[in-house]
């Protein structure tokens, strides 16, 4: 026999399935491309110009294991499905006499052919896009771009590794399947007298519950730390209920329209519904991938967008002035000569200040159980009522606020910032003091960047005297005159100025015997632009490789029903249903197949936003209607997106069918 | 004036790459009465399922008429044409064309479905009929789990539920044993005596042997037609097997 017979076959094979091979090895190559792109950005040389490059190369490697498992999971899903549509084939060739050691060597040829020229294509297309992607990377982060080219050897190797050894997995399946099957099953393939699918009422509650749980989660929590525990909690919650409704609750709720008579007995919906009891028993899983795919593009992308395009905002909240100088627990001989070195060094670079504010105060954590506050003794328990009390004393209150009020030993002033007090008393783990007056505002205190995780209260009280009784009370053993320090103005000078100040400032600390940090959104910038605009670059990156697999999943969804589907309409033509009706029918049915799962990622959204905006407080986030506006936007471009594929598929559909 | 009228009807195909044009019909005519059941007969490609394309309105003639009620139906635009085959014509065909998705009874109802009838009305309807057919316990199974001859006689209800004109049957026990077989034609031929017309195309003597006139097609032209009048239908299947042993061995229509 000639030696090239084999692998003249498999080209031919492939060929001839070029319908479904194509889109998998465009696929192929384009994860390929952005596996090789992505591990290049862990390891290229022109990152280290990046100030904080490690930390962007965590990113990075994050997002390349991300990539990587994905790709295991999905080029394995993508071919269990080629492999079945192929068995009629396999069994054509073993009924002709071809043995299955036979088959097994064409199926290698293929594999070894598809994946050589996957792999070739894949990385020279990753390295001839990698300099555009550091290009677009550079931007995001506003850096300069540096000039050469470079090729990360080990880059190649890392891909050479996973998608070998992804192609390697595939094929011993592939061998596997056709090894465990007989001929006549191989000649049957998929379409095997199919059974009407049953009603699963167990698996319908269970989704229902699952997905109604997550929903009231995400909806109830109200504090960011909570959210941050609890957002897992949803997710998989939701991933469970979404999945247990598509498979069963579509079908219970499809044969509750089928004992409708007056619903079911009309000509549309007679079709579809019928139609659909099956198409939902066979692809529920696939929609269900779908959506859960969709719903993550779309809160990665808006989430990403909305904290890279907000970080100015998260700067001022960050740092309200432009340069802060914070001190936790020093005394007031310390507090003087940080006073000192501030004005030194600003007086020596000639730089006025302006909005000055100080203030000093004793910062509690406590648990807040309505009016009493007790004291942390577990990191973990009962993050949702953890709360920071700030405790300020008259004489500071008065001086910063311009005004003469005066209290009694046992009287304070609240300001809460964040949680509600509604009696008119507070009792700090037995010690009851009484709240004169509720402030509306105290802005001058700077504090709000603290508010946005925590309930976060400020008490005014009498003296320092008070102030030491409620550390005694809440359990506080270190002196009253240990306190914090807060110091913060504003200058009108360029960046670089800030950033030699705040410099300076912090060497001469750092002399001093005295401890504190200065700091300001100038040095945070670049910081912030390398962090958050590495996570926007990753979220775009994995959404255009969710939204590929997306894509493509549809696709093959589109495929393997038009073959199923041209049979039926065929007879239904010959009992008397006219083209355009089956048109209709077709349009109606396959609209409801693919729109389902981006109805129900929208829904998802909708529940999970609240949540999600929780847990942006937590990245200093706090502006609502920006990431509002972001995820509208990201989910008018994907719906944008969604419905070009549709059309694009629906088209190859029809030429099946018709 | 006859239910069905075929005058002078041609049918020529051409191949899409302009090919040789083959001749499936070169011109046939024949009339049948209400009430009629009518075999056509012929070997393989002799153009009798062309012929029954055409009755059908599932194909355009090339040339000539086929009068339903004295109305030409090659005449009737592609829009309406559905609604007419399911308002005058009942199918019946060798592989059943039941859908797996639907149950017995949706199967039987797909018709009238389609032509927008209340449930009520088509309830009304299958009672009768299943009861003849003797379908009536298996309404609610699925057309994988019936046998042959449900499925047949399955396909033989839904054809008659719209109460059509004709009934035109394609092999209807090309895909039956025997014993199955002849229920489906002990059933055909108690339809037709309710007053039901029939035009049964197929290869098989027997089936053949039960109807009232039998046409023979050769080579795209109406060759031969048997009257059964008082007939047997043993006299008949020998009658039918001399005329198809004449065809084939190429004997002259006039000898």
């Amino acid at each position: 026999m000639n030696k090239f017979f084999y692998p003249k076959l498999a080209v031919n094979n492939i060929k001839k399935n070029s319908k479904t091979y194509i889109p998998y090895m465009l696929t192929c190559i384009g994860t390929i491309m952005m596996f090789y792109n992505i591990c290049f950005l862990v390891v290229a040389k022109d990152i280290e110009i990046v100030q904080d490059s490690g930390s962007l190369r965590q990113v990075m490697l994050l997002g390349a294991m991300v990539i990587g498992i994905f790709s295991l999971i999905f080029l394995f899903y993508t071919n269990s499905f080629l492999i079945k549509k192929r068995k009629k084939e396999f069994g054509l060739f073993n009924i002709l006499g071809m043995e299955k050691k036979h088959i097994s060597k064409i199926i290698f040829f293929e594999t070894l052919i598809t994946s050589a020229i996957t792999l070739t294509v894949g990385i020279l297309s990753g390295i001839l896009l990698s300099k555009l992607i550091i290009l677009f990377l550079f931007k995001i982060l506003s850096f300069n771009a540096t000039f050469g080219f470079e090729i990360s050897p080990t880059a190649i190797l890392a891909s050479l590794c996973l998608f070998g050894s992804i192609n390697v997995i595939n094929f011993i399946f592939n061998i596997t399947q056709v090894h465990l099957s007989k001929p006549v099953e191989l000649l049957k393939g998929g379409n095997a007298g199919e059974r009407e699918p049953k009603t699963k009422w167990l698996l319908t509650i269970v989704g229902a519950l699952c997905l109604g749980t997550g929903y009231y989660i995400a909806v109830v929590t109200e504090s960011p730390l909570a959210a941050l525990n609890l957002f897992f909690v949803a997710v998989i919650l939701v991933i469970v209920g979404t999945y247990c409704l598509f498979t069963a609750g579509s079908i219970a709720v499809l044969k509750r329209l089928r004992e409708n008579k007056k619903y079911y007995y009309k000509a549309n919906h007679f079709i579809s519904v019928s139609g659909m009891i099956y198409r939902m028993k066979q692809n529920a899983a696939g929609l269900s991938n779908i959506c859960i795919l969709s719903t993550m593009v779309i809160v990665m992308i808006s989430s990403t967008i909305s904290l890279y395009t907000g970080m100015e905002d998260i700067l001022k909240t960050q740092y309200p002035k432009d340069i802060i100088i914070s001190a936790y627990e020093i005394s007031d001989e310390e507090a003087k000569t940080l006073n000192e070195i501030i004005n030194q060094q600003t007086s020596a670079a000639y730089i006025e200040q302006k909005d000055v504010i100080y203030y000093r105060s004793t910062e509690l954590l406590a648990i807040q159980e309505g009016t009493y506050f007790k004291p942390v003794e577990n990191q973990f328990d009962t993050m949702d009522s953890i709360s920071t009390i700030g405790i300020i004393t008259l004489e500071e209150f008065n001086r910063m606020e311009n005004k003469a009020v005066e209290l009694k030993d046992d009287e304070c002033l609240l300001y809460s910032q964040r949680g509600s007090i509604t009696e008119n008393e507070l009792n700090l783990n037995g010690y009851n003091i009484t709240i004169k007056e509720k402030l509306m505002s105290l802005s001058s205190l700077d504090r709000e960047a603290m508010a946005s995780i925590t309930n976060s209260y400020v008490i005014v009280v009498k003296s320092l005297d008070t102030v030491n009784r409620i550390s005694a009370s809440m359990n506080i053993t270190e002196r009253v005159d240990i306190r914090s320090y807060y110091y913060g103005f504003n200058i009108d000078e360029d960046s670089e100025v800030h950033v030699n100040l705040i410099n300076n400032i912090n060497s001469s600390i750092r002399e001093s015997d005295t401890y504190g940090r200065a700091d300001g959104p100038e040095l945070s910038r670049e910081s912030f632009y390398t962090m958050y605009g590495g996570l926007f670059f990753l979220g775009i990156f994995l959404g255009i490789l969710f939204i590929m697999a997306t894509v493509l999943i549809i696709y093959y969804k589109q495929i393997a029903e038009g073959y199923d589907d041209k049979e039926r309409f065929d007879i239904m033509q010959k009992v008397g249903m006219s083209r355009s009706e089956i048109k209709k029918a077709i349009k109606s049915q396959v609209l409801t197949v693919f729109f389902l799962p981006l109805i129900t990622t929208v829904v998802h959204i909708v529940f999970a936003f609240k949540v999600i905006t929780k847990l942006l407080l937590i990245f200093g986030m706090t502006n609502v209607p920006l990431f509002a506006m972001c995820t509208v936007a990201t989910i008018a471009v994907f719906a944008l997106f969604y419905l070009v594929v549709y059309y694009l598929t629906a088209r190859v559909y029809y030429q099946i069918v018709s | 004036m006859s239910l069905l009228q075929v005058k002078n009807l041609k049918k020529i195909y051409t191949t899409r790459f302009g090919g040789n044009p083959v001749q499936a019909l070169s011109n046939v005519s024949f009339s049948v009465e209400k009430g009629e059941y009518v075999a056509i007969m012929g070997e393989s490609g002799s153009g009798k399922t062309t012929l029954l394309n055409l009755l059908a309105s599932l194909d355009k003639p090339t040339n000539g008429e086929i009068l339903l009620n004295g109305k030409n139906i090659v005449t009737i635009n592609e829009k309406d044409i559905s609604g007419f085959r399911r308002d005058n014509l009942g199918f019946v065909f060798q592989d059943f064309n039941l859908l797996d998705t639907f149950s017995v009874k949706d199967n039987i109802f797909l018709p009238l479905v389609l032509a927008g009838r209340p449930y009520n009305e088509m309830d009304e309807k299958l009672k009768p009929i299943s009861r003849q057919l003797e379908i009536s316990d298996i309404l609610n199974k699925y057309p994988y789990e019936i046998s042959g001859g449900q499925k047949q006689r399955t396909a033989i209800a839904r054809a008659l539920i719209t109460n059509p004109k004709i009934i035109l049957a394609d092999e209807p026990t090309g895909s039956l044993d025997s014993r199955a077989s002849d229920g489906v034609l002990k059933l055909f031929n108690e339809i037709n005596d309710d007053g039901q017309t029939i035009i049964m195309v197929t290869h098989s003597v027997k089936a053949a042997s039960h109807a009232k006139r039998v046409l023979f097609i050769k080579d795209g032209q109406l060759y031969h037609q048997l009257y059964k009048a008082s007939m047997s239908n043993e006299d008949l299947y020998q009658k039918i097997s001399d005329t198809l042993t004449m065809i084939a061995t190429g004997g002259d229509r006039n000898e």
